[in-house]
């Protein structure tokens, strides 16, 4: 659709909700685009009554519009999107059909176990995750070493401490961070996580900023 | 030109301006990462107040407040301003002081960002009926600059300058926080200019453009 004619109140209308959140008509410098826009409205809008679109007229007003740069479109190819995309016919090219055919459903039920019982012999696999945590202080007074101390104390079967660092939040505070690799199936995160927390003089919450399978 | 050194942090509220002013008027200016009331025996010894950020020059010249620092980056810099950043003449100058002030000592205050900012950031313990109250007189606050925006796309004339940079630069402290998408509909003058600010003042160098859908304080 875009815009329509832009001297009747209706187009002005448009133009002003339009640039309610905007100031240009396409990205955030002025280009061509206000341009012609700017062209077709032809003079100042009413403040009172359009005050969105007064205030981008007078700012494009400023300009010398053959310098602005990209190329210059059909006034109704700028403004608010078309809802001409939506009137498609809608053929639903990938329905089934809803019969269901007994013997085909139990051949696949039949194969399914048939997978499961293959799966269930295998040796299982040892599955780790990297994990990175950030553990925060109350505030800029805490004890960082001790609140290290207090996170390394935590041991757990599956459990390995990394490297760790202090991270700058801002008003001279820091969060510790800490890598760390666990066996999936032996330690529960939220379960450390609780446990972090309840070192309550040290730490005020934690995160988990980053997570990988290993 | 190596100016000096800045004392303070790349994202610091009031420093994200001053490294972008000097950049745009190619002036070299070291930053050395300090945080408040952190500051060295040296340093706290030349600004007793440790509050961030502070300038001391090649030359020894100490200066502290972030306008006075502004307005010394300019003049040192101006004749390397190529995009007009500058005041054209004393009124412009005087509007463009009018609307750094107002941002910084009359918007960004400890009044209108304590203790929210604390408990978003997760320095402090989150307490939900102090958070509200003070992210609700923020909010308020902001709504009187959201007018003064709403017939002008520039702050000062009809060009980007100083005062923009500076007063988007400063903004960020709300819009990245306690400004979710209902409260954006409220402000929609205020929101308008800040994310055409962002991007004009090239911002996204120093953080991303981070306009929340809901107000998320760090977790517990």
């Amino acid at each position: 659709m875009g815009f329509s004619d832009l001297t009747s109140d209706a187009g002005l209308k448009q133009l002003n909700d339009f640039l309610l959140d905007k100031s240009f008509i396409e990205g955030y410098e002025p280009s061509q685009a206000d341009a012609v826009v700017f062209k077709a409205v032809g003079v100042a809008p009413d403040t009172a009554k359009y005050p969105n679109g007064a205030r981008w007229y007078k700012q494009i007003a400023t300009y010398d519009l053959a310098t602005l740069p990209g190329t210059a479109k059909e006034v109704s190819a700028y403004g608010p999107e078309g809802a001409a995309a939506a009137e498609e016919d809608e053929i639903d090219l990938f329905g089934s059909d809803e019969e269901e055919d007994p013997e085909a459903e139990r051949i696949k039920a039949e194969r399914v176990a048939e997978y499961n019982k293959k799966k269930a012999a295998k040796p299982k696999a040892v599955h780790k995750s990297l994990v990175t945590l950030d553990v925060k202080p109350w505030d800029d007074e805490t004890p960082m070493d001790e609140l290290e101390k207090a996170v390394r104390s935590i041991q757990m079967d599956g459990l390995v401490w990394g490297l760790s660092k202090l991270v700058p939040v801002g008003f001279g505070v820091n969060k510790f961070q800490i890598n760390l690799v666990v066996e999936d199936d032996k330690v529960s995160l939220e379960a450390l996580q609780e446990e972090l927390e309840g070192f309550e003089d040290y730490v005020q919450s934690t995160d988990i900023a980053a997570m990988s399978k290993l | 030109m190596f100016l000096g050194t800045l004392y303070s942090f790349k994202t610091n509220t009031r420093t994200v301006c001053l490294l972008e002013l000097a950049k745009l008027l190619d002036l070299q200016v070291d930053l050395v990462e300090t945080y408040p009331h952190k500051f060295s025996a040296d340093l706290a010894a030349k600004f007793p107040l440790q509050k961030l950020p502070v300038f001391i020059g090649a030359d020894g010249f100490e200066l502290s407040e972030v306008i006075a620092i502004v307005k010394y980056f300019y003049e040192k810099g101006k004749h390397n301003d190529k995009e007009g950043l500058g005041p054209v003449n004393e009124v412009e100058e005087a509007e463009m002081l009018k609307w750094m002030c107002f941002i910084n000592f009359d918007i960004v205050t400890p009044q209108n960002v304590r203790p929210w900012v604390g408990m978003f950031r997760g320095n402090i313990p989150y307490e939900e009926k102090p958070f509200k109250e003070s992210a609700t007189r923020a909010i308020d606050s902001l709504k009187i600059p959201n007018e003064l925006v709403k017939d002008r796309t520039y702050l000062v004339g009809d060009r980007f300058t100083l005062a923009d940079l500076f007063f988007g630069s400063l903004l960020r402290i709300f819009f990245n926080s306690i400004i979710d998408e209902k409260t954006r509909k409220e402000l929609p003058h205020l929101t308008r200019y800040y994310i055409t600010m962002f991007h004009q003042a090239k911002l996204e160098t120093y953080f991303p453009l981070e306009l929340p859908l809901t107000v998320t304080v760090a977790k517990k």
